[in-house]
């Protein structure tokens, strides 16, 4: 296999996502003073960071040829499960009020706190590992095995309790989702510092290298001496992960864990990832671009809200833009993504 | 050695594909078991009926995976034809004629327009993916988005009560004791498959499904037939569009939401490889009846729709499950 | 000859595959210091034994020792970790990773945290590519490279993985005869500093040329292994075999007509060749030699309308034709037998009666229907005449061997009134003994009148088919000689570049 040197207008496709989010945000301040405020700012960050943690798992899992297509369904079911942990007297008895809000609930942690999370993010795990496991194992692509557990898992998480969310949360939760650290949301610093933490792990570490080699080409990383199970696993692994930690988010946010969020939310994650560059061929991406990717697609939507733009038509445009940016990718560096 | 492999694969494939037909049948008994008037012509007629709607844009959706594409877009499409469809019967609703029927233009009009309605954005979901270079997955997701937020954004997310008698017969209709769309429904099954069979288009989207620049070097453009795939896709779409708004007798935004994958889940049960290029459209058919019947079934077990969905995720993990190892051996 | 203990031993190696036997208690060594060549036709064993030696594949009995000690593979990875590298025939590398990372896979340097230290990986990916003498940046993405660095970045691996055994699969299939010297004189270099090189090739000069020993698999069995002074071509193509064939058949030097079928002029694409301009009467064979990735392929890949063109004239019998897609081509009369026939010439798991009528399918259209009783005789005249082997016509491509795949791909255009046949390599992958068999049908394509263009790496391939050669060397054409000029040192000397010898 050979690419050809690297042309003008590639360079122009290689830096061209950073002019498009320079481009945004001078037109969203020219459209609203408003926008450089720090509430506007802080705002933009929280509602992002969602997504933004989302679309990291989801960039592992891109980078070695694989899609991620039950984290939307996860994000709701981990939300559901953390509430139900919380009520662990809904395993002996069923209280009358837990799907009522009461403003001050009573909660029966199945185990002490803190603990109640680990067991959330382990068992998202699982289920990361299991879809994961099925794919590599079975030589099935990943598309079709997530698909799979997307039904799965949100009929799951909506089957026992009926699609009603579970109310009550307790205080460090609050903080997750709504406090501030040094005057920064708190979803956001997850967001960056989780970033930050997957830049590292891909540039500095053999696994991460070893993500690349095996989504590059699986048969000569495995020439090279790198068992690719483990590379074709983790990912989803990570990315499940990643969607448990932002269900508990927004079980803070809602004060409820409520099994029907995030529909659909795993279409805008991958958009993303995408936008940002990742090819979805596997082997060739950052997470710096998927950071600018979910940006692109916050500004977006920013605007849209700036320019009172209907909830409906901004769905179409949602689907205009994932579109138009990939032509453009292509047709700028003239290479083909599929 | 040759011969060995081609015995062992023949035996493999064909006992694949028998086990398919002794899952059929099955659930077939199954069903008569637990309900007993379920063998009745009566409800095997309703159930044909009950099939078509999934049918139609499953047959569609053989067309594209056989092309080797995917098409995350018929339910929206769907959907959108749905809305356009009663809106067309409602045109006066902008000048505050809401409760009596106002035509655009007569029915068999309304009718291809949305079907052509249909077809183009299947061949824009084609063009995309040929011209533009975006993979299918990715376009017609797109597609998916940007139908569904357009049938939304021009119901203003209302349902549209009411459709013409002709609407509701391609929903409700039946010849002597057999439902239309059944009829309807058989009629496409017969067509595509001769046309896949039997003509050169069949034999050419077949190829470049399998091979692209093998079919390419041979002098068969592989777009053209992508192209096509997609567009007999976004037909087929409307039809079932067409059919469903008569049946619900509202053109409903949030109708068929997630059929697409109900869809891919009869293509592949039925035994269409995803690889493009295997497969057929009465394969689909059998797994069209699959899924129905085990949905009918756990509606009789009185299974709510979000278990059934639990089941539904299970069926198709393990259905592709076995159809790759079905394969495996087979290669 | 180094005797002691080997640094390498299989002895009776067994490797069953469900209906065949794929190694038959093959033995087989390497000793410090010595190029052992290993031969044999295609589903001899070969590569299977390779993939045994090198881990990837389990051995069903037989002992492997490397220095005495018994040892068994789970993986590549330990067979590398006891000195075993293994540079695969098809190199499959990381386009995308820099050329550094490709040599230090999964053993990157790190630094005290753990953590993979890039400059230290660059130095130290220097240092091996200057052993090799390679001018290569240890920066640039392994992808922008062409084949031949990108194997010299292979070889750097190697001893940088401090192999004691280094196992060439085929490597002259992807390089041509510059290259290979280059290759020879580095095999030459490490051979000295005491490494064990097994050395993979159907070709039998490069054999004589630099092996020390030989052994020979046929079938999955051992036939041989002799010292290579003790044996001659002739006894070895015997070992080969089982039989002996004369390899070549000269041409028959007989008069062309001067009728242009085919002229091109001019023909440019960007970057990759320019100026290129020859003719191809009616009944001659036009030779095409080059080195890889002097643009052969891609001259011809525009003349059959699968690239496009951007400058350049095409004459069809002294007519200009615009070609913008295959079909145009087809329509002119231009066909061709790709060099990836599995990939662009066939569709594998369609039978041979699909892949035959494929390109024709619009004459057998009867109303709207295809009639496929015609489609069935046109398609068994075919495997008649062309002498296919296969089972049914309905059998699977997949199934069949190189040769009769190679002829169902030329079946597709017999049918067809084609006037110019393009061969892209049309032996490689093949038996010899089906090699020969294919050359004599272009040779008879050729008496019946067509004009035809034949792309190969081997000389005397191209030497016993072509009328006239034409030689390129970096996308433009450096030479032009008839039949009875050429030696295989102006091929050699114009394929480098040169333009005046």
């Amino acid at each position: 296999m050979r690419i050809t040197k690297e042309k003008p207008v590639e360079l122009l496709s290689k830096y061209g996502l950073y002019f498009v989010l320079l481009l945004l945000i001078v037109v969203s301040a020219i459209l609203s003073p408003l926008f450089f405020s720090y509430s506007n700012i802080a705002n933009l960050l929280t509602y992002n960071s969602f997504t933004g943690l989302l679309s990291l798992g989801m960039t592992f899992v891109i980078l070695t040829g694989g899609i991620d297509l039950s984290v939307g369904s996860m994000v709701g079911f981990s939300s559901i499960l953390y509430a139900t942990m919380l009520h662990g007297a809904i395993f002996t008895f069923m209280p009358d009020n837990i799907f009522i809000y009461t403003g001050s609930p009573q909660l029966t942690p199945l185990f002490p706190q803190g603990i109640n999370i680990v067991v959330v993010f382990l068992i998202c795990s699982v289920f990361g590992f299991i879809s994961g496991s099925i794919s590599y194992k079975f030589r099935i692509h990943s598309f079709i095995v997530t698909l799979c557990f997307m039904i799965f898992i949100r009929g799951l998480a909506v089957s026992y309790t009926h699609g009603q969310p579970l109310f009550g949360m307790p205080e460090y939760i609050n903080f997750i989702a709504y406090g501030t650290f040094l005057s920064i949301p708190m979803p956001a610093i997850i967001w960056l510092t989780a970033s930050v933490f997957s830049i590292f792990l891909l540039r500095y570490t053999r696994f991460g290298r070893g993500i690349y080699a095996v989504g590059g080409d699986e048969e000569a990383a495995r020439l090279s001496g790198i068992k690719s199970a483990i590379y074709r696993i983790m990912p989803f692994i990570f990315s499940a992960f990643f969607a448990s930690l932002v269900g508990i988010m927004m079980s803070g946010r809602m004060a409820c864990g409520d099994p029907k969020i995030a529909q659909g939310w795993e279409l805008d994650a991958i958009a993303a990832v995408v936008i940002g560059g990742t090819s979805l061929f596997g082997g060739r991406g950052t997470i710096g671009g998927t950071v600018v990717g979910v940006l692109i697609i916050g500004l977006i939507i920013n605007i849209m809200n700036l320019l009172e733009i209907d909830a409906y038509p901004q769905q179409m445009v949602k689907g205009v833009i994932i579109i138009a940016a990939l032509a453009l990718h292509n047709l700028l560096s003239g290479r083909r993504y599929s | 050695m040759i011969k060995t492999f081609t015995g062992v694969s023949l035996v493999k494939s064909s006992r694949v594909s028998l086990g398919r037909y002794f899952a059929l049948l099955l659930l077939i008994g199954i069903a008569a078991f637990m309900a007993p008037g379920f063998l009745t012509l009566q409800n095997i007629l309703n159930l044909l009926r009950s099939f078509s709607f999934l049918g139609f844009i499953s047959i569609g959706m053989t067309f594209v995976i056989l092309s080797a594409g995917l098409d995350l877009s018929v339910a929206s499409l769907l959907a959108l034809c749905s809305v356009l469809t009663a809106l067309f019967q409602h045109w006066g609703i902008y000048l505050g004629h809401t409760t009596t029927l106002s035509y655009i233009f007569p029915f068999p009009f309304i009718l291809i327009t949305v079907l052509l309605i249909g077809s183009f954005l299947g061949f824009l979901n084609g063009i995309v993916i040929t011209k533009l270079k975006i993979t299918d997955f990715v376009s017609t997701l797109g597609m998916m988005v940007f139908a569904r937020g357009l049938a939304f954004a021009i119901s203003g997310g209302r349902s549209i009560f009411e459709v013409g008698a002709e609407t509701l017969f391609m929903g409700r209709g039946m010849v002597g004791i057999i439902p239309f769309v059944a009829c309807l429904w058989v009629f496409a099954i017969m067509f595509c498959t001769i046309v896949l069979k039997y003509t050169a288009f069949g034999q050419r989207l077949y190829v470049s499904g399998e091979n692209p620049e093998a079919a390419r070097l041979s002098g068969v453009d592989p777009h053209i037939y992508k192209i096509a795939a997609y567009t007999i896709s976004g037909f087929f779409a409307a039809l079932a569009g067409v059919c469903m708004t008569g049946r619900l007798n509202v053109g409903e935004p949030r109708v068929a939401q997630g059929w697409e994958l109900d869809a891919i889940a009869a293509v592949v049960i039925g035994g269409t490889s995803f690889a493009g290029g295997q497969g057929s459209v009465v394969k689909t058919i059998l797994g069209v009846a699959i899924i129905g019947l085990i949905r009918n079934i756990l509606s009789l077990l009185g299974i709510l729709p979000s278990p059934q969905q639990m089941i539904m995720g299970l069926v198709l993990l393990f259905a592709v499950i076995l159809q790759r190892l079905g394969e495996r051996n087979s290669d | 000859m180094n005797k002691g203990v080997p640094l390498l031993e299989a002895k009776g190696i067994v490797k069953q595959y469900p209906g065949v036997l794929a190694l038959d208690k093959v033995d087989f060594d390497v000793f410090s210091g010595e190029v052992h060549c290993l031969a044999g036709e295609n589903g001899a064993g070969k590569s299977t034994l390779i993939e045994i030696i090198g881990g990837s594949y389990k051995k069903d009995e037989g002992t492997i020792r490397i220095n005495g000690t018994e040892v068994e593979f789970a993986s590549p990875k330990e067979a590398q970790e006891s000195g075993i590298a293994v540079l695969h025939q098809e190199l499959p590398v990381l386009p995308y990773l820099s050329v550094a990372e490709n040599i230090f896979l999964a053993r990157q340097p790190r630094n005290k945290a753990g953590f993979v230290n890039y400059s230290e990986m660059y130095r130290q990916a220097r240092k091996w590519l200057d052993i090799i003498q390679a001018d290569i940046n240890p920066r640039s993405l392994l992808g922008s490279l062409p084949m031949s660095k990108q194997q010299l970045v292979s070889i750097a691996k190697a001893l940088s993985l401090d192999a004691k055994i280094i196992i060439f699969d085929e490597p002259s299939a992807v390089l041509t005869s510059v290259e290979l010297k280059r290759l020879f004189e580095i095999i030459g270099s490490v051979k000295k500093e005491g490494k064990g090189i097994v050395y993979i090739s159907h070709r039998l000069e490069e054999i004589f040329e630099i092996g020390d020993r030989v052994t020979v698999l046929r079938n999955g069995r051992l036939v041989g292994t002799r010292p290579i002074e003790e044996i001659n071509r002739d006894t070895l193509i015997k070992m080969l075999v089982g039989r002996e064939i004369s390899e070549e058949v000269p041409t028959e030097r007989k008069e062309i007509e001067d009728k242009a079928v085919l002229a091109v002029k001019g023909l440019c694409r960007k970057g990759i060749f320019e100026d290129i301009s020859f003719t191809v009467n009616r009944g001659e064979i036009l030779g095409v030699y080059g080195l890889v990735g002097a643009g052969r392929t891609e001259v011809i890949r525009v003349i059959v309308g699968a690239d496009p063109l951007d400058e350049g004239e095409i004459y069809i019998e002294n007519r200009r034709v615009r070609i913008k897609s295959p079909k145009d081509a087809i329509k002119y009369g231009i066909c061709l037998a790709p060099e990836d026939r599995k990939q662009h010439g066939l569709i594998l798991g369609k039978s041979v009666q699909e892949n035959i009528v494929l390109p024709s399918l619009h004459r057998f259209k009867r109303s709207l229907f295809l009639d496929y009783g015609r489609m069935r005789s046109y398609t068994r005249k075919f495997v008649s005449s062309l002498r296919i082997v296969t089972p049914t016509l309905s059998q699977k491509v997949r199934f069949l061997s190189g040769g009769n795949q190679q002829k169902v791909v030329l079946a597709k255009w017999l049918g067809m009134e084609m006037k110019v046949f393009i061969f892209d390599e049309p032996t490689r992958g093949i038996d010899i003994g089906a090699k020969e068999e294919i050359r004599s049908l272009i040779r008879k394509l050729a008496e019946e009148g067509r004009a035809i263009i034949v792309i190969s790496s081997e000389i005397p391939e191209i030497m016993s088919l072509s009328n006239r050669i034409v030689i390129m060397h970096n996308g433009r054409i450096t030479g032009c000689l008839l039949r009875e000029e050429a030696t295989k040192e102006k091929l050699i000397a114009y394929s480098m570049g040169a333009n005046h010898i």
